[in-house]
């Protein structure tokens, strides 16, 4: 793609990790489409379509954050190692160690949910774990916090092979973002878009699972002594930049998928620039310190500290917007690019991440966040983001890598009518969420108010369209792997 | 405030949604790149100091209202202590007056939990968060008599949606809390 910088010996994937791609990705697309499932269980509880016991329904709360995190991490650094590796050379055995070190933490999240009953949400906001009033035991939080952590390590694992090589690579990670082509340093090198966008996820997402591996293991003495305590603002700034962190920086792994195909779909280069280093170098630091927007109700917070994080929430939107959003808008305008089911994707995860931002940033305002903090307005704005964005980014990349042209049994209107309809239902699903969040209708709520149900019906209808669509995609994903495997064993 | 959030989102999204369409429709209508690059990057500039501008309006607006510096204001105030728990709220002055500034002095003995005011009309009209070993101070003030609901606000277990409670606000001199208030709320958060 680029012209730019390559090494020698790099030509994408090795075999090893060709294979764990493929079978992370098979894992993403079936845990999503059942974690997709327990989303329309909840919207059809709220809506009084069914009746679940709330501890049941908190369980499926618990199961569908971590869940979707979890594939969302897992579908990101598989996604960017496939193409970050065509830069450079990286192990592949390190996604086999990260593999099973997810399956374990899976079997130990859900025993600890379905089986000890553990329903604390994947934020797991200490003192909560602890204190679920008899609901579920310390010993089912405990296995829980332990899961997450293997899942945790897992991730943080491959980044550090990531980072070790566009070290030996590129010659160190503020090369790998281009801050010395940024500055104009003699002989600096110019990376390729996807080595910035992998240094950026690197970085942070190594950083946020540090942030959240302390956490965990503190709750996990706590849950084990519980006379250790520790300060619980201070916890819930280290779970925010955790949680915030680790989920954003799934979709700037995942772009590296846009950044790659789009060019080649439109026959049109898309360099790397200084407006692009420099967008890049903004996202890194503001992804880092914008997680205090979610203490914006804590009024024990610094206030210098919530004005900043409203501020800093506006300019995080920036390179979004400006930078690959709009770039990526300019690169297929009028490029005669080949619509199928992989542009198409491709496509409207710029437009889901675009829009996304908009219910985000106008959450971030203190006067707005006071009548809308913690509302389905905020669901609201992360389902628009990811199940527009980051989703769609995924299934663009499994129907690019099998070659998948949309063609055969669904015959070529499939790109007609599956992306679309993927994208207005949706869209009609996130609208919901917003409608509802306009409407004051809190989240994490296991029953709601006769009111707010006609939103809820309409979310499940919506949802169950949303889910049929993914379940097409994610079929013919899995029956064209046997042969996108055979052919290069 | 709900509603401007509402109609900015609306707005914003469907001018995004009508540049992506236009451009999926034009999309085999082919032309030089460097065309389509040369007034992209104009647009872009644009759009950077545009939207620094609006931020800029629209944070100097903003931030002033926040109810972090309300809070720190002096004068008259009705103070009500507010103590949470799974599953309950202990409010110690659930009868209040319209008019004059409450502060709300709001902590928890367990988890964490949300203070949400909810007027009459069921719409959110503050909030501030409930947490073991601080206490958060909210002010304000109601204009308009009726029973607000509070509700919680914060993931804090299995009956977090039960954890629902009522304060209710009289005209001043009025004795009698009458509790059936059907005007809208005050929204001066
Ligand atoms: C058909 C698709 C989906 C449905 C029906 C669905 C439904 C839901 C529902 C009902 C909630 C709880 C809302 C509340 O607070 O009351 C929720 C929360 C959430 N969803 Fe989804 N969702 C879907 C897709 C996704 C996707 C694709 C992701 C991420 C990749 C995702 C990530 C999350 C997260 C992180 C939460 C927060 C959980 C918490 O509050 O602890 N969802 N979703
Ligand atoms: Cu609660």
């Amino acid at each position: 793609m680029s012209t730019q910088t390559t090494n020698a010996g790099a030509h994408g994937p090795d075999p090893v990790a060709r294979r764990m791609i493929a079978a992370n990705l098979a894992v993403v697309g079936l845990v999503l489409l059942l974690m997709m499932l327990f989303g329309i269980l909840m919207r059809m509880a709220q809506g009084g379509w069914l009746t679940i016991n709330d501890d049941l329904f908190y369980q499926f709360l618990t199961i569908h954050g971590t869940g979707m995190v979890g594939l969302a991490a897992l579908g990101g650094v598989s996604v960017m190692w496939n193409f970050a590796s065509h830069y450079m050379q990286v192990n592949g055995k390190v996604l086999v160690a990260n593999f099973f070190l997810f399956l374990i933490g899976v079997v130990l999240i859900l025993a600890a949910i379905f089986w000890g009953g553990y329903g604390g949400a994947w934020t797991f906001l200490y003192p909560l774990p602890a204190i679920s009033g008899g609901i579920w035991s310390a010993g089912a939080a405990f296995w829980y916090l332990l899961g997450l952590l293997l899942v945790g390590v897992g991730i943080l694992l491959v980044c550090l092979e990531l980072g070790r090589g566009i070290i030996t690579t590129f010659g160190g990670l503020a090369s790998g973002l281009g801050w010395p082509y940024l500055f104009g340093m003699k002989n600096a090198v110019v990376p390729p878009k996807v080595i910035v966008a992998t240094s950026m996820s690197v970085i942070v997402t190594t950083l946020a699972i540090i942030g959240g591996a302390v956490v965990i293991v503190l709750s996990l003495v706590n849950l084990m002594v519980p006379s250790f305590a520790f300060d619980p603002l201070w916890a819930k700034n280290i779970i925010y930049f955790f949680g915030h962190t680790i989920i954003n920086a799934t979709i700037y792994m995942t772009v590296t998928a846009v950044y790659s195909i789009l060019p080649e779909y439109t026959n049109r280069p898309w360099q790397t620039s200084k407006i692009f280093v420099a967008s890049w170098m903004g996202s890194t630091i503001m992804v880092l310190v914008i997680f205090p927007h979610h203490l914006l109700m804590d009024f024990a917070m610094p206030t210098w500290a919530m004005v900043m994080a409203q501020i800093l929430s506006y300019t995080n939107s920036f390179p979004v917007m400006i930078v690959t959003g709009f770039g990526a808008v300019a690169l297929v305008h009028r490029s005669g690019i080949r619509w199928d089911m992989a542009s198409g994707l491709l496509f409207l995860s710029v437009f889901g991440w675009m829009a996304g931002v908009v219910p985000a940033v106008i959450d971030a305002t203190i006067v707005v966040n006071s009548v809308m903090h913690n509302t389905l307005w905020v669901p609201g704005h992360f389902h628009f983001y990811l199940l527009l964005g980051m989703i769609p980014m995924v299934l663009g990349f499994m129907f690019h890598s099998t070659r998948d042209r949309g063609e055969g049994t669904v015959g070529h209107v499939s790109v007609k009518w599956m992306v679309p309809v993927y994208a207005v239902a949706g869209l009609g699903f996130v609208t919901m969420f917003l409608l509802g969040g306009a409407n004051s209708v809190p989240r994490r709520w296991a029953v709601h108010l006769a009111e707010w149900m006609v939103y809820d019906q309409w979310a499940a209808v919506f949802a169950i369209i949303v889910t049929l669509m993914a379940t097409l995609f994610v079929l013919r994903y899995l029956a064209r792997l046997p042969r996108y495997l055979a052919a290069t064993d | 405030m709900q509603e401007l959030a509402w109609y900015v989102t609306l707005v914003v999204v469907a001018v995004i949604i009508v540049i992506f369409l236009r451009v999926v429709a034009l999309s085999r209508t082919v032309v030089e790149h460097d065309t389509v690059q040369g007034t992209a990057s104009r647009l872009r500039v644009g759009l950077f100091w545009g939207l620094i501008i609006l931020g800029v309006i629209v944070a100097a607006f903003s931030l002033r209202g926040i109810p972090q510096l309300a809070a720190r204001a002096g004068g008259d105030v009705q103070v009500v202590n507010v103590d949470s728990m799974q599953w309950s709220w202990d409010i110690d002055e659930p009868e209040l007056v319209t008019g004059v500034p409450v502060e709300f002095r709001v902590s928890s003995s367990d988890v964490n939990h949300g203070f949400g005011i909810y007027d009459p009309e069921l719409r959110i009209v503050a909030q501030v968060q409930a947490m073991p070993g601080y206490v958060n101070v909210l002010r304000h003030t109601f204009d308009e008599p009726g029973e607000y609901q509070i509700m919680c606000l914060e993931y804090c277990g299995v009956n977090h949606h039960n954890m629902v409670d009522s304060i209710f606000v009289d005209l001043p001199g009025d004795a009698a809390a009458d509790g059936t208030g059907d005007d809208t709320g005050a929204d001066a958060s």
